[in-house]
């Protein structure tokens, strides 16, 4: 009992101790306050005096630097090169870095959408389309020495075709034979006439490599062996890659001789790294908050253009409940793209009303023409039809996959769930599963009734746009299950169709139909954006996604 | 009768030891006990629907929205309310579930001994020495998202955590004089194991409950942090975390500071609230 008694006199004793101790404390930090804004005031005059003299000190050294050597070019990204062999890499950065390294038959003209001749001088098609002959540009070498001719081009092509990878299929599914004319001329023979060629021919997987470099049997990383502007000096995987120019190149040197490209690990790192000036070009991918920071800030300058990046939703047309077009449509009306686009993304990416992204040849706003920008009116009308009310809502399920797409992707689908609901007859509960299970097994399979998909293009053409999807053939695979004869005559003859113009009707026409019946309802489209100093020229962003890093250059 | 014999010793420990950590007990008491309010009453409290556009996004901390609103616009005061619910009831399932499997295991091996307990005891130990969270990502992976799914996975976590504590308990329980005079009298196995060793065991196990609770907060935080937990948008702490610490870089700091305060507080409470407890049930180990 005694001892109870002591015990809890101590702990008062205690408690008294610590309250003391704590109003002394807080008096003490009142006191300090006054003494911490003056403190405060003096150190910021000292950090203006010496980010004066940082400065001079920088402008001293720069004059100097400018004397010694020429300024390198560091570009930072969050991508990486997966592997360096056009047979298997199947992902933009590594096909941005061949289109530095290497070259194509045909090249884009930068800033558009055009091809110009690359290492073919010329081209000439066969009356039926199926034969294409290329003359190719003569002397040229790869980086080890060999030989850049009609031979080399063929082991190339023929290899990519043997070796079966990831982007095999962009060659082996047109192209049946190739024949080496003479030295200087190759052909192409293919399945069937395909109007949008000269654009495959321009994607990596055509890219002429050297035999010596590049074994014909196995997937090889040689940092020789190619043919373009560039050449690799060194490359360290996920650190560094150093590119100087390609003495033997045909065309124009590189603005800039020495071009170094740094891995970072993530968003963060890579905003750092370009507001403290170690880097000039912040390329893929800044978030949208940080860009739109950066943009604020007016220090360093941001370029967007819209990319040929897409976003879309896929309703299972084949059966219940999506194979009521009725259904189809009253979503297509009831979704609110200006909120993804202004709260979820912050203004960095576009809305998209339909598949072919805009900048691109025959893109209209078929779904914008068909449903406005928003109608909840004719959504209701359309779900009232299909006999649905407020009191019998029409229920289903949205899927999203959590990762694949970013952070962002289930404020997406929690802002389409609240969009759709807002018309008071649909009840909507979202889904979610891993990219691995979702790819793989749920989108062909055909588990999902409606979910959230993307697509970037394998070549800038609106084909890759419209016939995976819309075509009942390749549809299923994409998890459309759409299925009409109408379109599939559309496509196929846009598909061999040459004439741009004639084309362009015909896309225009499938991407009405595809408002009307809304198999798939596109959503938004990304924006490509690169953030640099002021003094650094000649970045030009286009729709192929792909930076020309021969074309930049600092003042 | 469990209930009664874990009271009456607590009660009859009171009375005689006061430490520090006797207020401690408490005080983790008192935030758990709010936070279980909290969620009972999270309909009435929170002023605003956790998943409905309440305000424009981003706003910063007002009287309007005592925690600013989050990137849609929703409200984060209400979307904690009702993210309790959540880590609340994916704790409670983790912990029962692996409580009633881990304990019995626990018994059975430890008191029948022999080759089923070394068997036993290998594999527990083996999923015991696998890091709590990698194991958990990989069963949140397998079994796909979702509240039950997380709880599923947790339970795995922590079996290992009772069945090591009883099983050890057992060991030294069964040696006692007091369990050979029920065999000697004749009594079942059954009857020895649950009427005199698993008395024994009871009061040390609240602590191991209390420490797991702190410790399945943390990881089904994760679990939602890396995208495994929770569909959206439903409100969990650990995907609001996620959600909102890419705006941080932009000095917006209330979407993720918030949701991760109450992860600290709730652990905390738990963790107090074991440790409390291990100081009054547990006297051996304070007086070592």
């Amino acid at each position: 009992m005694s001892s109870a008694t002591t015990l809890e006199k101590i702990l008062v004793v205690l408690m008294l101790l610590t309250l003391i101790v704590s109003i002394a404390t807080l008096s003490y930090i009142a006191t300090l306050s006054t003494t911490i804004s003056e403190i405060r005031s003096t150190e910021e005059s000292i950090r203006a005096s010496m980010e004066e003299l940082a400065r001079t000190l920088g402008e001293r050294i720069e004059a100097l630097e400018e004397v010694v050597k020429p300024k390198p070019i560091i570009m930072g990204t969050t991508d990486k090169i997966t592997v360096l062999d056009p047979a298997k890499a199947y992902d933009f950065y590594t096909w941005e870095v061949f289109n530095n390294i290497g070259e194509g038959l045909l090249k884009y003209k930068p800033g558009t959408t055009e091809l110009e001749p690359g290492i073919a001088e010329s081209y000439d098609v066969s009356p039926d389309g199926r034969v294409y002959t290329f003359k190719l540009r003569e002397g040229l070498k790869f980086t080890d020495g060999t030989d850049l001719d009609a031979s080399a081009v063929k082991y190339s092509i023929e290899r990519v075709m043997r070796l079966g990878l990831d982007p095999s299929w962009l060659v082996s599914a047109f192209v049946d034979a190739v024949e080496v004319v003479d030295t200087y001329t190759v052909r192409f023979i293919l399945k069937k006439a395909v109007s949008y060629f000269p654009a495959l021919v321009a994607t990596p997987p055509y890219f002429p490599v050297s035999p010596n470099s590049y074994p014909s049997d196995a997937v090889a990383e040689p940092t020789v062996g190619h043919y373009g502007p560039y050449r690799i000096k060194s490359w360290v995987r996920d650190v560094e890659l150093i590119l100087e120019s390609n003495p033997g190149y045909y065309g124009p040197p590189p603005k800039t001789s020495t071009f170094i490209v740094k891995f970072y690990k993530d968003a963060s790192s890579l905003r750092l790294a370009v507001e403290m000036g170690e880097i000039d070009i912040a390329w893929r991918t800044l978030r949208p908050m940080d860009v739109q920071d950066l943009k604020s800030r007016g220090v360093l300058t941001v370029e967007e253009v819209p990319g040929p990046y897409i976003r879309y939703l896929v309703l299972r047309c084949k059966d219940a409940p999506f194979n009521d077009v009725r259904l189809r449509r009253a979503v297509a009306a009831a979704i609110d793209r200006k909120r993804i686009v202004e709260e979820v993304y912050r203004g960095t990416v576009q809305s998209l009303y339909s598949m072919i992204p805009a900048g691109m040849w025959s893109h209209i706003d078929a779904f914008k023409d068909e449903y406005g920008e928003r109608d909840l009116a004719l959504a209701r009308s359309l779900l009232q039809e299909a006999g649905y009310s407020e009191a019998k809502p029409f229920e289903f399920e949205l899927w999203y996959t959590p990762t694949h797409y970013g952070d962002l992707e289930a404020d997406v689908a929690a802002v389409i769930k609240e969009s759709l609901e807002e018309t008071g007859m649909m009840k909507v509960t979202l889904r979610s599963a891993e990219w691995a299970t979702y790819a793989a097994e749920y989108i062909s399979a055909g588990v999902m009734p409606i979910f959230l998909l993307g697509w970037y293009p394998d070549y800038i053409d609106p084909d890759d746009y419209t016939t995976i999807f819309l075509h009942s053939e390749w549809s299923p695979d994409m998890g459309v299950f759409y299925s009409n004869p109408k379109m599939d005559e559309l496509l196929d003859e846009a598909s061999i169709r040459i004439d741009v113009e004639e084309r362009t009707v015909l896309y225009i026409e499938i991407q009405k139909l595809m408002a009307e019946e809304a198999p798939v309802i596109p959503l938004f489209q990304g924006v490509l954006n690169v953030v640099f100093w002021p003094n650094v020229r000649g970045v030009i962003l286009d729709p192929t996604m792909l930076l020309r890093y021969y074309l930049i250059y600092k003042e | 009768m469990l209930f009664s014999s874990i009271i009456s010793s607590i009660l009859r420990r009171l009375k005689f030891r006061r430490g520090v950590k006797y207020y401690f007990t408490f005080i983790g008491f008192a935030i758990v006990l709010s936070f279980v309010l909290m969620a009972l009453l999270a309909s009435f409290i929170s002023p605003y629907n956790p998943v409905k556009r309440a305000g424009a996004p981003l706003e910063s901390p007002s009287f309007k929205f005592p925690m600013g609103t989050d990137g849609l616009g929703r409200d984060i005061l209400s979307r904690i309310i009702h993210g309790t619910r959540i880590v609340l009831r994916i704790t409670l399932l983790s912990m029962t579930l692996s409580f009633l499997i881990g304990v019995p295991i626990g018994l059975l091996s430890g008191y029948l001994g022999g080759k089923l307990d070394s068997v036993i005891s290998l594999f527990m130990d083996s999923l015991y020495a696998f890091p709590g969270l990698v194991l958990a990502i990989a069963l949140a992976v397998m079994l796909g998202p979702g509240e039950i799914s997380m709880g599923m996975s947790l339970t795995v976590v922590y079996i290992p955590t009772y069945f090591r504590m009883v099983r050890g308990e057992a060991l030294s329980v069964k040696e006692n004089l007091f369990v050979e005079a029920a065999k000697a009298i004749g009594a079942k196995d059954r009857t020895v194991m649950f009427k005199y060793i698993l008395p024994n065991i009871i009061p040390s196990l609240p602590i191991i409950l209390s420490l797991n609770a702190a410790d399945a907060v943390l990881t089904a935080a994760a679990l939602s942090f890396i995208g495994l937990g929770i569909t959206a948008p439903t409100p969990d702490w650990g995907f609001d975390l996620r959600m909102g610490y890419p705006y941080l870089t932009s000095k917006i700091w209330w979407p993720s500071t918030f949701p991760g305060l109450m992860i600290v507080f709730l652990t905390l409470g738990f963790s107090l609230f074991g440790e409390g407890l291990t100081e009054i049930l547990n006297p051996r180990l304070v007086r070592r």
